[in-house]
């Protein structure tokens, strides 16, 4: 299987009151379409620091991320925005959604940026995956929180991103629909071939996943990989 | 551009707090500008008719055309493209001892420049073309006017619009008639002024020539109330698009970490800073499109009353000055969006 995307000896050094703190010591990682991957860890581990660097939010001090085959930690701030845009769906603990846009302005705001058509097909059929097609014309402010992650899923996937990164997608979210938001992740993982990168704090539904890493003191080490 | 309009839309209690105090401000600005220009062009009015290019006056008379009197012999020293003698006298028009007006004579040269824009009508020794305000005061076109110190009465033959001089109504009338009230007879070789067309070339000592401009600037109070008004009305236009200004900024604030968001899903920070510009164009254009709607229907109803006067492009200007001046105080806000670092998002 080709890998999708691939962090080659990266690490991360931060400056903190004329102190050099290594947030993410020398790390390799490489993701593939169609996988889950979970990543955990105590707070402060590194394992936002690592999502922001994959999902290039921030360069990393030394190494490269490689994105289907094209290296593209070490562009500029500009370039590497649109290859979030085009590549990358985010989706965050909660506050993924803009609360004055119904859910379906926020699918049609980034066909407006992208100057392309609505895909209404898509739409359709993913909120109806993700059992959010009746919520489509509400405000954020008008779901409940369960709803409101599978609003930003939607809104991640719609895209068609080629990586998932989640931040404590279900740490708003009861036991019932943690799972809820879990499941449908993982589906849609599976189905449309994402590479998805979730770090969590919520071990309870780790089986899901393809894949598990462990991040600490700035380390990553595998803990799980299935098949 | 949609997300701007998307947040007024779904915002619609903070926004119209915004864009009440726009159409309040531009308002006021609107309707000053029309006082102003009314006000401003009502001591002028009556001899830009003319299309003159420059009045020339004694030096002695002080700035003043009623104190000035130019001889034929140094009419005759002028030498410019076109000149045309004129005489200005203030005076008491009497219907009865309840009906007075003040109004001024203006004898003009007959057969020159200054009576192209007026009624081509032949006027008779006591004929006037009078300024419409006079109907006002009871005058219709026919009417004799009485002068107080003048036994003749002068007769109106017809009327025109905007025939003011420092805001008192013009009576036009041939020099040689205002030589009479003024002299007693027609053949004293003296009148106020003379109005210059075209290139002048040189003036007797005695003469001081002024541009058109130059000369409405000496008239008493119209120069101070000119800038008085023109300090108010940009001093609004700044403090409007400052508090504008600042009440988007603030907006922006509260939007840091839902930019940070945005940026980190991708949404160029151009796209962000051009959506922050829209919206401030958007509430500056309907705030001062509505206060412009106002001013429009409040001079509807008081219209007459006021010395109101339109004038597109000086609207146009403080339309102008409200966007580009609102544009400056939302590039605060622009600078705020650019430097937000989407990793705090997460």
């Amino acid at each position: 299987m080709n890998t999708l995307l691939e962090a080659k000896q990266i690490t991360k050094d931060f400056l903190q009151k004329e102190e050099i703190v290594h947030a993410l010591q020398e790390t390799s990682f490489a993701g593939f379409p169609g996988q889950f991957v979970a990543i955990i860890g105590p707070s402060g581990s590194g394992k936002s620091t690592f999502l922001t660097i994959i999902g290039g939010l921030q360069k990393p001090s030394t190494g490269e991320i490689i994105l289907e085959g094209r290296p593209y930690s070490r562009l500029d701030g500009k370039n590497r925005s649109r290859i979030r845009f085009e590549k990358i769906g985010f989706i965050l603990q909660s506050a993924s959604l803009i609360p004055f846009l119904t859910v379906r302005e926020q699918l049609y705001l980034y066909d407006r940026i992208k100057k392309r058509p609505h895909d209404e097909k898509r739409i359709e059929e993913l909120s109806e995956r993700l059992g959010v097609k009746k919520l489509l014309n509400k405000l954020p402010n008008q779901l409940s929180g369960g709803e409101k992650q599978r609003a930003a899923i939607l809104k991640a996937l719609y895209p068609n991103p080629s990586v998932v990164l989640a931040d404590e997608p279900t740490a708003a979210l009861d036991g019932a629909r943690s799972r809820e938001v879990m499941e449908l992740l993982k589906n849609e993982t599976n189905r449309e071939g994402k590479l998805t990168i979730m770090v969590t704090h919520d071990e309870r539904f780790l089986g899901l996943c393809d894949r598990v890493c462990k991040i600490e003191d700035g380390v990553l080490t595998d803990v799980k990989i299935a098949r | 551009m949609f997300l701007a309009w998307k947040e007024i839309v779904r915002n619609k209690g903070r926004f119209s707090l915004v864009v009440i105090m726009m159409v309040l401000i531009s308002y006021l600005v609107y309707f000053l500008m029309g006082l102003a220009y009314g006000l401003a062009s009502s001591y002028t009015n009556g001899i830009t008719k003319w299309g003159a290019d420059g009045i020339v006056l004694t030096k002695d008379a002080n700035d003043n055309a009623m104190m000035s009197l130019v001889t034929d012999t140094s009419f005759g020293e002028i030498s410019a493209e076109t000149k045309a003698r004129f005489g200005l006298l203030p005076v008491v028009a009497k219907e009865s001892e309840d009906n007075k007006t003040n109004v001024y004579l203006l004898g003009q040269e007959s057969g020159t420049f200054l009576w192209d824009s007026l009624p081509d009508i032949t006027l008779g020794t006591y004929d006037v073309i009078a300024d419409s305000s006079l109907v006002k005061a009871g005058y219709e076109v026919g009417s004799s006017v009485s002068i107080v110190g003048f036994d003749e009465p002068l007769v109106i033959k017809a009327f025109v619009e905007k025939a003011t001089y420092q805001t008192v109504p013009l009576l036009y009338m041939d020099l040689d008639t205002w030589k009479e009230v003024r002299f007693g007879n027609t053949s004293t070789p003296l009148s106020s002024a003379v109005a210059l067309k075209g290139s002048v070339s040189s003036v007797p000592d005695t003469l001081k020539s002024y541009t058109l401009n130059e000369y409405f600037n000496v008239l008493p109070g119209y120069g101070a109330q000119v800038a008085t008004f023109t300090l108010m009305i940009s001093f609004l236009i700044v403090i409007a698009s400052f508090i504008l200004g600042v009440f988007i900024y603030v907006l922006t604030l509260q939007k840091t970490s839902l930019f940070g968001v945005m940026k980190a899903q991708g949404i160029s920070s151009g796209y962000l800073a051009g959506s922050v510009l829209s919206q401030t164009l958007m509430l500056t254009l309907s705030g001062s499109l509505l206060g412009f709607g106002l001013t429009a229907l409040s001079v509807a109803f008081i219209g007459g009353k006021l010395p109101f006067a339109y004038n597109l492009w000086f609207n146009l200007a403080i339309t102008g000055a409200f966007t580009i001046f609102s544009i400056i105080g939302a590039l605060f806000s622009v600078r705020a969006v650019l430097k937000i670092d989407p990793v705090k998002a997460i």
